[in-house]
Order: structure tokens, then sequence, then C-alpha cells
């Protein structure tokens, strides 16, 4: 049995109405973990959480790190960001997400929340590079000003890639991203 | 193990002689300890509010003597313990063992020596012996070494003083003073005279009490009253008479006694805190040396931590344990991380007895200490192991330790929070309000993150446990679904206990029905889940029997929750959800209660998690995990609409291997059979519910509710099912969250379907496809690789589903078709048939989804743009749809001119109607498109008639040209839109064209054959109910050829008032009558008037102009005038009729628009006769002109009627553009350029007056009746004078002379239409002279009468007045008024009116008068006498004069 060390599993960006705003799913890796992360799942994790957000927002004030937001069972955790716009960051790590090999050899121990931090710090800086995009409207997001019955997530190339990478390359204790 | 460890001290009495147990109730009275405060030089001042105490007789006295009251357990503990402290006997099993580390013995703090001397001898006799070898042997050990610091301990000697005795004689207290406060201990020193002084208690205090300032009181003395002590103790008989002591005295004592106590165990205590503290930080300096053990570290740090919760510092001791705790998870990352080589810290590499922990039997034992069975803290059996002999031995597993760690600090904060599972016996149980729920929740969120790391590491553990069994090759190895089934039911039996341990009595205020449940099933003996029964609002104890509610109670209740929901006023499920939802009063007013109610619910759900994952191995899914199934299934091409079940599901287990057996024992009950699952699932998810809801996490609780519908589809109740989903849906479709929304709606449909709920059904499907299309849409337009919608949702099959059961519905289903389809747009390009009538235009719509449909027809409707009256249909039927852009060819039989909108599109199969509406008026964006007629198509145009007789009926010619259609009949219908129009199509009148008889509907004509490229003219009579007015008609043509029947539309716009203006003004004569006729355009054009005659009647004959200059322009500021001589017939007799009399005016004209437009668009169709574009002649001509006539200006054509030229609007202004934008591509440009090169050509066009063409040529008819007058005079006033010498010129008056003028009235009934009876009337004349010139001598006025042919001769006497030219005096003739009735009375017989016109001949005559003078006087003045002719200038006498 190898050792497993965690990844993540989801980066979700929730828009400041609670809408959905990009959802990348990181599937796992190495023998026996191949199976798709399942989207609907995902999707219900991220929607739940919204109550935990909410239920911390009084009192977190203006700090953005939300930390643990909760743990599903012993492999999925969630970690939550909120810029000051209010549009909310998951992270949900799978603690068996890869394979332990080179810098990712970890104990078999929680995260803390600082390991998060470089993670969001890059995906909150993604999102400002979306927001400067001129051809990005935020309030084409954004369910309570646009009509429309399609999906109002985020379809910026480029976001999705940084996005994408960000979920690749994160490890526990990784300095910056 | 010591969970349930609490602070209590230990101390030990040597009772040699066996009164202890007298005062033993007196001590327990006085327990615990109050306010003990331990200074510490390191520490900050901690005060401990209580400290229970364990007084234990020692190895002798247990020894030696029986126990006073017979054991009830096994265990050693005295009834008298759980007296005293409430213990529960079985909790203390493991206080009793000993630990060859230091740290962890439990020695007591304190040793008693209990000390019965009846009197002075016996003490000196015997006690004090036994006393000195006690305090040898005790105090002695205390000072061994320093190792022994743990076990520092004080002692004290308790004399027992029995009643009767000798020593109950001396005194201790002060006798003179019997106040309380001033009770004083007898002094030592103090002797009375004739009596030893010296008691037994002084003796014990001088013999043991130390010596010096510092010594401590060792002695306490307690009195025993008679009623305390059976007779047997007594001496017998009484050895002296008691001194009985007061109660104050006695409570002196007591306090005393505790006072002592408290001190006493405070010095130990702090002896042993620097000890540990020494031992620790010397451990922890070898942290970094090669061999240091963690473990040892551990037991080290543990001792402290052990001493302070002992004495009941639990903060400080829970400090500890984090420490320890972050330490541990330290020792385990270096030691992963390979940096710990030197460390000697070893753990044990797998668990060994984990699985039988897990799996256990029903009656797990522990240290010997069996729980019950169906005792609800059974599952507490997860933490009971001797962990601390392990890390003694460093043999630890990794797991142990964090299992020990966290049950620790668990039972810790527990207890600081003074959690109901921390208190015990009944006693405190009322004091529910102390709990504090922050902390309680704080265990719970250290429990939910605990259990996901432990987890972690029991999976690692039981890996290598695996491995392990393999190096042996054990024969049946752990499989992978064991240990899943292991890991998942250690968390199930773990978060139960939390579940357990962190009920706070408060919940029960949230969870009314769920306590009613539980208390409604607590007979009902079923299947027992101690961790769920638990949560149900039920402390562990008294129902232990609640289980698993009934079915049918389940149901009743979920009935009540269901009602209550539609009821849409419920205490559970709407406030929540509601947005402005607050939590309840009670919810809020207590802090830390709603994270304790999340916590808890995130524990449940753990549970359901876990249960989940035993339920998956046996093939059982349910929840929103169930949609995923089934999607996967659905990707190998499973009927998602078949019965789901474990049949499918449980094939796909099969090939992962057989389900583990390895269950918790309190799950194997739920894990027999799919409705025992489902039932504790649904417990499960139920309970977590609640409390989401009571904590306001509206989410989580809407995606359980979701999860218990698909239970409920599962099980059949699809009523619920589709209620629940109903529910939940639009919080997702508000929020944006496509593709839980189209589970749900997936899931709503196939429950309303099994409902039979059929309206609903298709909504709901189509609400499905919607979401798909609306996804498909914005991937479409999407630039980067936005998640494509297969990848997450599958609607195959889903919208033909739909269309095809919609034809049971009753009513039809109308939607938006922009949510199922994209690109909707209609061509502009009209295609014409090329055998046949009638248009076409191509449809584009975008087909989103993967599925063909078929459509019954579509149907797109177009309205005009300048009458939204009129309106054409488009259709296209039985079209199949593809993904992707398809293109329809909508036909339509109707053909018309002009621009229209689109005003909708309907697409239809059987009841559901996809409507397209592009906005109407303001947000229209879409460019009208211009529909017009096939070149040689049947055409019909609408016109006045030109031709205008003014007393006859007005008529609306029809033309209509049937192009190349063999037409076998038309019927053309009329609608007059103008408010009193009439057309009288009864007496309409045909041209080459026959009436069909048998057709006879109101408001059309049945016209019969008309043969191709004929043309036929339909004239039809109108009436208006005011004159003048514009009317509006339109008219549909339909008729049927070989080819069906076609519509031709049009409507037209008329005037119906005559361009021209004619008034009359006649002047009469004796004998001749000057019509004078005023022609003035009516309407903002000028009129060409190209002959006028006006013909003669039989009774006069009429004189023309001798010239007419035509044409005549006529304006509408300058009108024309025509002047005819009438003169009456004399062959007549009197009886013409007077319509023969009448003259009739004839104008023939031609309105200067008319041509101008007339010639413009000749222009245009000769150019386009033989051209290419001849095809386009229906469109481009009309069009032409319907611009022209909108561009061009009244005064352009008063211009063009003056110069005879018109100039025509340049290309651009007549705006082309718009409609070669809707011919075909490859002519659009050529066109354009032929256009502009013919307005190049024809910037102008020349009015040709003498070929005017027919078209434009109007002729009205206009009858002139010449008045009937019954009197004509003709006056003269004839001035009687010698003729002038001047002939020329006027007369020549003079002024002030009177003349004679001779008035001559003439009279004729010539004009009247009367006949002449021969008999005169009266009139009157009146001279009516301009007074300032002229006197009128005599009268001025005068009656006369008259007939026919009379003349009448008036002498006048006129006098000029002044000088100058002057016309006569004017005379004004008149029918004299009756006088009678001027007086008012009524004649008889009313006059008849006489009308009579007169004309004045010396109207014109000017005379002129000159002033009179035949006598001229000339006045020649004298010169004056005194005048000096001579005088010179400068005379002296002058100048003296002048001087004087």
């Amino acid at each position: 049995m190898d050792s497993r060390s965690p990844s993540v599993a989801c980066i979700g960006f929730i828009g400041r109405h609670n809408n959905p705003l990009h959802i990348s799913l990181f599937p796992a890796s190495g023998t026996g973990y191949e199976s798709e992360r399942n989207k609907l799942e995902y999707s219900f994790m991220l929607n739940s959480c919204l109550d935990i957000f909410e239920a911390r927002m009084p009192t977190k004030g203006l700090t953005q790190d939300f930390g643990l937001l909760h743990a599903l069972d012993e492999r999925i955790a969630m970690y939550g960001w909120v810029t000051n716009t209010g549009v909310k960051i998951v992270v949900v790590v799978d603690m068996e997400g890869v394979p332990a090999e080179g810098a990712r050899v970890t104990a078999g121990l929680g995260l803390r929340n600082s390991d998060l931090t470089p993670a969001f710090h890059a995906l909150q800086t993604t999102y400002i590079r979306l927001l400067r995009n001129p051809f990005y409207v935020p309030d084409h997001h954004n369910p309570k000003l646009s009509k429309g019955t399609g999906s109002l997530q985020i379809t910026s190339p480029r976001f999705i890639r940084d996005v994408e990478r960000i979920g690749k390359t994160w490890y526990p204790g990784i300095g910056t991203m | 193990m010591d969970t349930s460890s609490s602070s209590k001290v230990t101390v030990e009495y040597h009772d040699p002689s066996g009164v202890f147990q007298l005062i033993s109730k007196e001590i327990a009275a006085r327990l615990p300890l109050r306010n003990l405060i331990w200074r510490s030089p390191t520490r900050p001042l901690r005060k401990i509010n209580s400290l229970h105490l364990e007084v234990l007789p020692d190895n002798f006295t247990k020894n030696s003597l029986r126990p006073p009251v017979p054991r009830t357990d096994s265990d050693g503990t005295t009834s008298f313990d759980i007296v005293r402290s409430g213990l529960d006997p079985r909790k203390n099993a493991a206080k009793e063992r000993r630990h060859q580390i230091p740290g962890l013995q439990t020695s007591p703090y304190l040793k008693l020596y209990i000390l019965r001397t009846d009197d002075k001898d016996a003490y000196k006799a015997t006690e004090r012996k036994k006393i000195r070898d006690w305090v040898r042997d005790n105090a002695a050990a205390s000072s061994k070494g320093k190792s022994e610091n743990h076990e520092a301990f004080e002692w004290m000697i308790i004399h027992v003083v029995l009643p009767d005795t000798t020593a109950s004689t001396e005194p201790r207290w002060r006798e003179s003073s019997r106040d309380s406060e001033e009770l004083k201990e007898r002094k030592q020193g103090i002797k009375l005279p004739g009596k030893s002084t010296r008691t037994v208690f002084d003796k014990l205090r001088a013999d043991f009490n130390e010596s010096g300032k510092n010594g401590q009181d060792r002695v306490a003395q307690i009195r025993l009253t008679r009623a305390q002590v059976t007779s047997d103790l007594l001496p017998t008989p009484a050895m002296a008479t008691t001194i009985e002591e007061t109660a104050d005295e006695r409570e002196k004592a007591w306090e005393h006694l505790m006072g002592k106590i408290k001190a006493m165990i405070l010095t130990p205590f702090d002896i042993r805190v620097r000890q540990y503290e020494v031992d620790v930080a010397e451990q922890e300096a070898r942290r970094a040396m090669p061999g240091f053990n963690f473990c040892t570290f551990f037991i080290y740090k543990e001792g402290l931590a052990m001493a302070f919760e002992s004495i009941g510092l639990v903060e400080d001791t829970l400090v500890i344990y984090d420490e320890l705790s972050l330490g541990f998870e330290t020792v385990l990352k270096s030691m992963s991380g390979g940096q710990a080589d030197g460390s000697a810290t070893t753990f044990a590499p797998y668990t060994a007895d984990i699985i039988d922990r897990i799996v256990g039997s029903n009656t797990p034992k522990t240290n010997g200490a069996s729980v019950p069975e169906g005792n609800d803290s059974g599952s507490m059996g997860a933490f009971q192991k001797d962990y601390r002999e392990k890390i003694v031995r460093s043999d630890i597993s990794v797991f142990d330790f964090s299992c020990y760690l966290f049950a620790r600090q668990n039972a810790l904060i527990l207890r600081i929070a003074n959690a109901k599972s921390s208190r015990f016996g009944s006693r405190s149980a009322e004091k529910v309000d102390s709990e504090d729920l922050v902390l309680i929740s704080e265990v719970c969120w250290r429990a939910a993150s605990f259990i996901h790391n432990a987890a972690r590491s029991l999976r690692q553990d039981l890996n290598s446990y695996r491995a392990s069994q393999w190096e042996k090759q054990v024969e049946t190895p752990l499989s992978d679904a064991d240990i899943e089934s292991l890991v998942s039911s250690w968390t199930y039996i773990v978060a139960g206990q939390m579940l357990h341990e962190t009920y706070s009595p408060v919940l029960e205020t949230l969870n009314e029905p769920g306590r009613r449940q539980s208390i409604q099933n607590g007979t009902t003996n079923g299947l027992k889940h101690p961790a769920v029964a638990s949560l149900g609002g039920v402390s562990a104890h008294p129902h232990r029997t609640s289980s698993l509610p009934s079915r049918k109670a389940r149901t009743s209740e979920l009935q009540g929750r269901d009602s209550i929901q539609s009821a849409s006023d419920s205490d559970l499920i709407s406030p929540p959800l509601s947005p402005g939802f607050e939590a309840p009063k009670s919810t809020g007013a207590t802090p830390g209660l709603i994270e304790l109610v999340t916590y808890r619910g995130e524990l449940l759900m753990m549970q359901r998690k876990m249960l989940e994952h035993i339920a998956k191995q046996r093939g059982w899914v349910s929840g929103w995990a169930l949609m995923e199934e089934t999607n996967r299934a659905e990707m190998e091409d499973v009927d998602l609409n078949g019965d789901i079940d474990n049949s499918s599901n449980s094939k796909d287990v099969a090939s992962d291997g057989k389900p583990s057996d390895l269950v918790a024992w309190s799950l194997v009950p739920a894990v027999k059979s799919r409705e025992t699952f489902n039932t504790l699932y649904e417990r499960l998810s139920d309970q977590a519910m609640r409390l989401y809801l009571a904590a306001t996490q509206s989410k989580r609780a809407e995606s359980i509710l979701g999860d218990l519908a698909i239970l409920k589809y599962q099980q059949g109740d699809f009523n619920y099912a589709a209620s629940y989903f109903q529910h939940v849906l639009p919080f997702y479709t508000d929020e944006g969250w496509s593709l839980m929304e189209i589970e749900a709606l997936r899931m709503h449909a196939m429950c309303l379907k099994e409902l039979d709920r059929k309206q609903e059904y298709v909504v709901t499907l189509l609400a499905l496809v919607a979401k798909a299309c609306g996804w498909r849409k914005a991937q479409s337009l999407a630039t980067g690789r936005a998640p494509t919608f297969d990848e997450v949702a599958n609607v195959a099959g889903v919208l033909p589903e739909a269309l095809a059961f919609s034809k049971h519905l009753d009513n039809e289903q109308s939607n938006p078709a922009s949510l199922y389809f994209s690109d909707i747009q209609l061509d502009r390009e009209v295609v014409h048939f090329e055998n046949k009538d009638g248009l076409s235009l191509r449809l584009q719509v975008r087909h989103l989804l993967d599925d063909d449909i078929q459509l019954d027809q579509i149907a797109a409707r177009l309205v005009s743009v300048e009458d939204p009256q009129v309106e054409v249909w488009l259709m296209a039927t039985n079209v199949k749809l593809e993904r992707g852009l398809n293109g329809v060819k909508l036909e339509s039989s109707t053909t018309t001119f002009g621009s229209f909108y689109l005003h909708g599109i309907a697409l239809q199969t059987n009841k559901v109607v996809f409507v397209h509406e592009p906005p109407q008026e303001a947000g229209r964006t879409d460019p009208a498109l211009f529909l017009y007629p096939n070149w040689h198509a049947f055409g019909a145009e609408l016109s006045l008639a030109k031709h205008v007789q003014i007393d006859k009926a007005r008529y609306l010619d029809v033309r209509l040209g049937s192009g190349w259609n063999a037409v076998q009949a038309v019927d053309l219908k009329f609608r007059p839109a103008t408010a009193g129009l009439r057309l009288h199509l009864a007496d309409a009148t045909f041209d080459n064209i026959k009436a069909r008889p048998d057709n006879h509907q109101q408001g059309q004509l049945s016209l019969g054959v008309l043969d191709a490229g004929s043309d036929a003219l339909v004239r039809v009579p109108y009436s208006l109910e005011q004159a003048g007015q514009g009317i509006f008609i339109r008219m549909e043509a339909s008729y049927t050829t070989s080819d069906g029947t076609f519509v031709f539309l049009t409507s037209a716009q008329f005037q119906t008032r005559l361009p021209l203006d004619v008034d009359v003004d006649d002047s009469f004569r004796i004998d001749k009558l000057f019509s004078n006729f005023t022609l003035r355009a009516s309407r903002h054009t000028p009129v060409s008037i190209t002959s006028a005659t006006l013909s003669p009647s039989a009774r006069y004959a009429v004189e023309e102009p001798p010239f007419l200059p035509m044409p005549l322009y006529a304006f509408e500021q300058q009108p024309a005038r025509l002047v005819y001589k009438v003169t009456r017939k004399s062959a007549d007799g009197c009886n013409i009729d007077q319509k023969t009399a009448t003259l009739v005016l004839n104008l023939r004209y031609n309105l200067v628009e008319d041509s101008v437009l007339s010639n413009a668009r000749r222009s245009l169709e000769t150019a386009l006769v033989g051209s290419h574009y001849e095809v386009f002649s229906r469109l481009l001509v009309p069009f032409l002109s319907q611009r022209c006539t909108r561009l061009m200006t009244s005064a352009g054509f008063e211009h063009a009627a003056l110069l005879c030229k018109a100039s025509l609007p340049t290309f651009d202004d007549i705006g082309w553009s718009e409609i070669i934008a809707g011919l075909p591509d490859i002519v659009r440009n050529e066109v354009a350029d032929w256009l502009s090169d013919w307005h190049k050509h024809n910037t102008s066009n020349a009015l040709q007056h003498d070929r005017v063409p027919s078209e434009v040529q109007c002729s009205v008819t206009i009858p002139v009746e010449v008045p009937s007058i019954d009197f004509v005079h003709s006056t003269s006033l004839d001035i009687q004078q010698e003729e002038s010498r001047f002939t020329k010129g006027a007369r020549i008056l003079k002024q002030g002379q009177p003349i004679e003028a001779l008035l001559q009235i003439r009279t004729t009934t010539n004009w009247s239409s009367k006949p002449d009876e021969g008999g005169s009337t009266e009139f009157v004349y009146d001279i009516q002279p301009d007074s300032d010139c002229w006197l009128v001598g005599g009268p001025k006025r005068g009656h006369f009468s008259a007939g026919n042919g009379s003349t009448h001769d008036v002498e006048v006497l006129l006098i000029p007045l002044k000088t100058g030219l002057y016309n006569l005096p004017h005379v004004d003739v008149h029918v004299a008024q009756n006088e009678d009735n001027a007086e008012g009375k009524q004649s008889a017989q009313p006059t008849p009116i006489v009308t009579c016109e007169g004309h004045y001949d010396s109207a014109g005559q000017v005379v002129q008068v000159v002033g009179a003078s035949q006598t001229s006087r000339l006045f020649i003045p004298e010169p004056p006498t005194d005048a000096r002719p001579g005088s010179r200038p400068g005379s002296p006498t002058t100048v003296k004069d002048a001087g004087g």
C-alpha cells in the first residue's frame, strides 16, 4: 500500500450571490484511485459549504481566510477563502489524492490552514487577473442581473488554465505558487 | 483509562480502631472541598472551586477490618464512596491500577490516622506508640528521594472522641464564652488548678506537631455525639459525663479539620507539580538528543496533567494535553520525514486489537469491566483500552495514540463544559443551565476533525496490519472492502459516541417532534441502535430501550410535516428556508447552541456517510449519490426510467467483491437488509436536517431534503418525493446551480410521471431541457473550454419524451422558444415559387440538443408595419430538426405588398408550443421584411373612380389582374376600416368578369373566372356618412387556381374630398346672368384643369368665354376663375322642370401630384421592361411611388406646376437599400447599381399637358342650378341735367346745387321658376347716400309695388355737399316687410317668401362735384397812409423818433 499525499480535488469559485462561477475538478491519481470525481457531488459540497461561509461571515470581519470549512470524511476536506468583493473560493482537498512522491511526502496527518494559503493567494491573483480582463464583465455572471438560463460560469480560457495549474501543482507545504 | 476521571484527590486513612465510619458521614457532608487557593511561585494564582476527595482505607485498614457495609461491587469501592461522590462504581475501575511510572499513580495526597483514645492512659500506653510507628513508616517514606516527590503527601491525625469516654470530658473550648464569634480554643498553656490540664488532644499536639514556626498542625479532634455512635462502640458503662459541644463548637471543629485537610492537600500537590515540571523540563531538554522517546516524555508530561486534573485545574490539564497533541504531531511529521533517526520513539506498526474493538462482540469487555448489553455507553468502547500501558511500553500504535489524546482532551473539555455526560448521577441533572454549549460544540468540532484524521491513520494502520498478514501468509487477509468497512464502522461508532457525549438537554427544545417520536416508540422494541437512539432526545440511562421508530409512526410524522409544509406556515421546514429566516428565539438566546447544533448535524451526516459507505458495498445507494450511480449507469445505456433498485446496482458491486462482514456491531442490524438501511439512513438524514434547519444552515438542509426525496422515490413514495423536490428546486434555480437543478428536475420529473401528473411532468421535463439548452447555448458562446454540458448531465431523449408525452395533455403548453432553440431568424429574402403565386421565407433555427425532434408545424406570423391588422402567416409542417442549424422553408399562399415585422414564430408538436416573440415596438431591432408579389402574380388594386359626378354615387374601383393565373374564382372581401363607410356591394358593376351567383356572403364579392393575363374591373359604389373624410379599406382577394387557393392582400387609403373646390357666384341682370366659377385646389397639391365646359340646358343658354388658356392651374392660394354668361332661352314655356333647367359644369383635370408620380412610375416601368430586373417590377415600382408620395411636398408640386417640371428624389432619398437587402444575394448589387443609374438619368420629369396619362385624368361633373329669383330689379338713378359741355369724363355737378334725378326701377320675373301670376308685390326702395357727400331731397325710401315688366320712377333731389369725385348714392330695393307681422300679429296665412335680386346700374357712375362760384370778389387793399416812401435810411429824424 503506497502512502498517499493530499492533493486538490476541486476548486470552486462562488460569486457573491452564491452562484457558482467556476468549478474545476482534479481527479485523483495512482492505482486504485482512478474513479472520476463526480461533478454533482462536488456541486453539492460547494453549495453546502456556503452555509458555513454565511454562518462565519459576521465574525470573520475583514479576514479572508476561512480555514477549514468542513471535513466531509477522512479524505475530503474543504477550505474557504473570501475576497473582499464577496467572491468565495473553496478548495476541496483530497487527503489521499496522489501517491506520495518527492515533495509531496507528508505524514498522514491533517493539514494546517496555512498549507492552503499559497493556493488561495494564487487563486485570488488569478481571479483578479480575470477581473482586469476587459472582456470579462462581472455582471454577466450575476444571477440577479443576467436573466439568462445558461450557466453563469467563467469561460475565460486563461483563467481556467491558471486554476487548473494551481490545482495540479499544489501540495501541502508548498511555498509560493 | 480515565476518560471519566474527574478531579479527585485520594486520601488514605489508617483506622486501627474502626471509628472512621463514625465520622465518615460528617466528612462526606462537607465535601467537596470548596475554594482552595493554590499559590505557586511559577504560576499564576489558581482557585479551585471544588475538589472531591476520595477517602480510602490503607492496606492495613483494608485487611484488618471488614468493610462496614457489604460491598456491592467487585472493584472494592464502597457504597460509602458512592454516597460521597456520586461516583459510578464502574468508572472507578481504571483508577485502581498502578503504574510503574511514577506520575501515573494516584497515590494519596494525604494520609489520615484515625485515632481513638478514650483516655490519656490508653494513649500513653498504646496509641502513642502506634502513631509514632505509623508516622515513621509514612513520613519517612515521603523524604526518600527526589523521585518520591511524585508521591508527595502529608499526614494528619484525627482524634475521634466518643461520648461517655474520658476524653470526652476534656474540654476543648473555652467555657467562658458562649458566643460563637468568640469561640476560642482552649489554650494549652492555661492551667487550671486541681486538675491536669493536659488533655489527650493537647498531648497529641505536643507529640506530633513539629515544633518551630513552620510547624504544621497535624492534629484535629472530632467529638461525636451519642446519637452518632452505635452503642457497641460506647464504653459501658459510661466512663464520664461528656461535655456536650454546642452546634457552633462542633461546626468550628469541623471547619478546623477541613481547613487542615485543604492545606494538607495543597502542600504535597505543590511539591508534586514542581517535581513533574522538573521532570518535563529534563525530558524536554533531551528532545534533540538521540534516544529521546516521545512516549516517555509523554508519560512525564501527562503526569503533570494528571496532577492538575486531580486537583481540579482542568483548564491547565487541557493546555498540557493540547501541547502534547501538538508534540505528537511534530514527532509524527519528523518521523515520516525521516528526520527522526536518533529518536527512540517507536510506535506499533498497527493496532492489533482494533478489529475486535470495532466489530467486537455485543458485549465489549475492556479492562474487565463489562458493558451491559444495550447500554448506550457501549459505544464508549471505542476509547476503552489501556493506552497508557502501551505508551509506557512505547509500542502504542499511532492510531491508538491519537485516540487516547483525543479521548483525554474530549473528556476534559466536556468536564469544563459541565456537559451532562460528564456529570454524575442525577443530583446535578437539574442544573441544565450551567452547561457551556460553546465548549460542547468545541468538542463536536474537535471530534469532527479528529475523526477524520484518526480514520486516516486507522486506514494506514489496517493497511499495515494487512501487510503483516500477508507476511504471515494468513489465509484470509483483510480485503479492501474489509478495511473500508472497518474504517467506516469506527467512524460511525465514534461519531455516535460523540453525539451521545455532547448531548445537551437544550437540544430537546429544538427537536420536539423527534422527542415525541422517540417517546411514542419507546415501548416498541425493535432494532437497537444505541448511538442513534441516544440522539433522539433522551439521556442515556432511562431510555436505553428507545429504538428506531416503526415505519408507521414515521410516515405519520412525515405526513404531518408535509401537510404543514403545504400549509406554508410550518415550524420545521418553511422558516429556515425562507430568506429572512432567523434562528428561533430559544436557539438564538443560548450562545453556542447554533454551533453545537451545526456540529452535531455534521456528526450525524458523518454517520450517514459511513453508513452509505458500508451500504454501498452491499449495493445500496440512496440520496444524491444515487443520481451519480444512475448517471454512470446511463452512460452504459441503462434505462433511466427503469426501476432503480438493488438489482442493477448490486450487479455492479458484485464485480467489486463481496461486502465485508466486518461491521461494527451497532451497525449490523442496519445493514441486514435494504429496508433497515433505508430506515436508518432516513432517520439520520431527518435528524441531521432538523439540526441544520435549527442552525439556519438551509443549504445543507436542502441537500438532505433532496436525499430524502430520492429515498422516498426509491421507496415508491412519489408524493413526498415530488413535494420535496418542488421545495428544493427554486433554491438552485435562483443561484444558478444548474447542475444540481438539472438533477433535481430530472428526479422530480420521474416522480411526476409516476404520479401521473401529466402537465407538471411535461413542464418539468421542459424545464430540464431548457436548462440543458441554456448550458449548450452558453457553451457555444464561450470562447474557451467551458465545461461541456455532456460532462455533467445527460438529457438525451428527454425532449422527445416530453414532446411525445404531451399529446396526453389537455391544454397546450406554451414555452418561450428562446430557452430551447437559438439563432431563430427569418431570412429577409422573399422567395417566390416558380409556378404559382405565394411566397416563402427561410427560417433558421439552431437546435441545441442531440435528439432529433419532429415538429408538427412551424408557423410564423408577420404583421404589417403600417397596418397592424394585416397579417401574413407562413407555415411549414412536419419539420424535423436536427442538432445544429436547421433551415426551414416557411411558405405562404398569401401575397401582398409592404413591409412586415415578424410578430412571432410558433413551433408546435402535439400540445407543446415553443413561441418565439421578437421584442415588440420599442425594443425592436430586427429590420422589417418587405413582401411583394411575384411579377406576374395575381394583383388587385383599389382606387377611387376617376370620374365623379357630384350628384351621383361614388365608386370604388377594383382592378384585378390575373397575371399568370387562370383564375377559377375570386372572392373579394372588403373590410372598410373607416366608420360610416358603406360599400354597396349589391350594386357593384363588373367589367370583364362575372359575379358568381352561387356564393353570396356578407361583405364579399364572389366573382367568376378570370383568364390568365386578363384584367377586370369591379366598380363598387360607396357612401359615407360624413362627406369629405378619408377612407381606409382593406381587401382580401382569395382566388382559386388549379394550384389551390391563394390570397392577395391589399389595402388603400383615399381622400374622398375632391381635389377641387368649386364656388359659383351668380350675378343677375334683367335679361342675363353671369355665373362666376371659382376653382380652388382643396388638397395641398395644385390641380391642372385641362378643360371646362358649362353645358347649356333646356331653359338656359350658355355663352362661354371666348378663350380659355388651358390648362388652368388652380392652386390652394390662387384659385382659377371662370365666368359664363347664361341667358334664358326665349322659346321656352313655363313647364320645363328644374332638372332640365340645371346647367352642368364639366371639368377635366388632373392632379399635379398624380402626374408627377405617374411619370416617375412610367419612366421606371419603361426602363424595367426588357431589363433583367423586370421580375422585381412589382416590388420596385410600387415602392418608388410609395416613397415619392411620402417624400414630395406640396411646395414641390406647386413648383412643378409652375415650372412644368418636377424633380425626383434621389436613390438615397428613396431608401432603396431597405428593400434591396431583401433581394436574393446574387442580384442585390446589380439592382442597386441599376437603380442608381436610373436615378441619374431621371432626376426630373416634365409635365406634359398635351399628353396627360389616362390614369391620372380625372373629371368631375357638377350640376349647376340657376337659382330661381322671383323678382329681379334693375335700378338706375339718372341725373336730369343737360348734357355737359364736357362730354368726356364724369358729369360735373355744382356743390350745393340741387339736381333732379330720376330713380327708375325696372322689375322682371323672368328668372323666377314660379309661374307668373301677374300680380304685384310691394317693394321698398331705399336710397343710401353717403351722408357726407349727398343730401337727398325728398323721401329717401318709399314703397312701390311691382310686377313683371313694370317700371317705377321716382324723382329725387340730390344736393352734392362736397367737392370731389363721388359715386351716386346707392339704391337698394327689397321686398317690403309685412307691417302686420312687424307689429306682432299673426296673419292667417304666412306670407310667401319672395326672393329678389337687384342690379344697380348706376353703381359705377361717378360725378365730379365742383364748387358753384358764379361771382368773385377781388379785394385789393389800399397802400398804408403813413408810409414814408422816400425815407432814407439814416435820416436824423427817424433816428430821433426812433430814439424817442
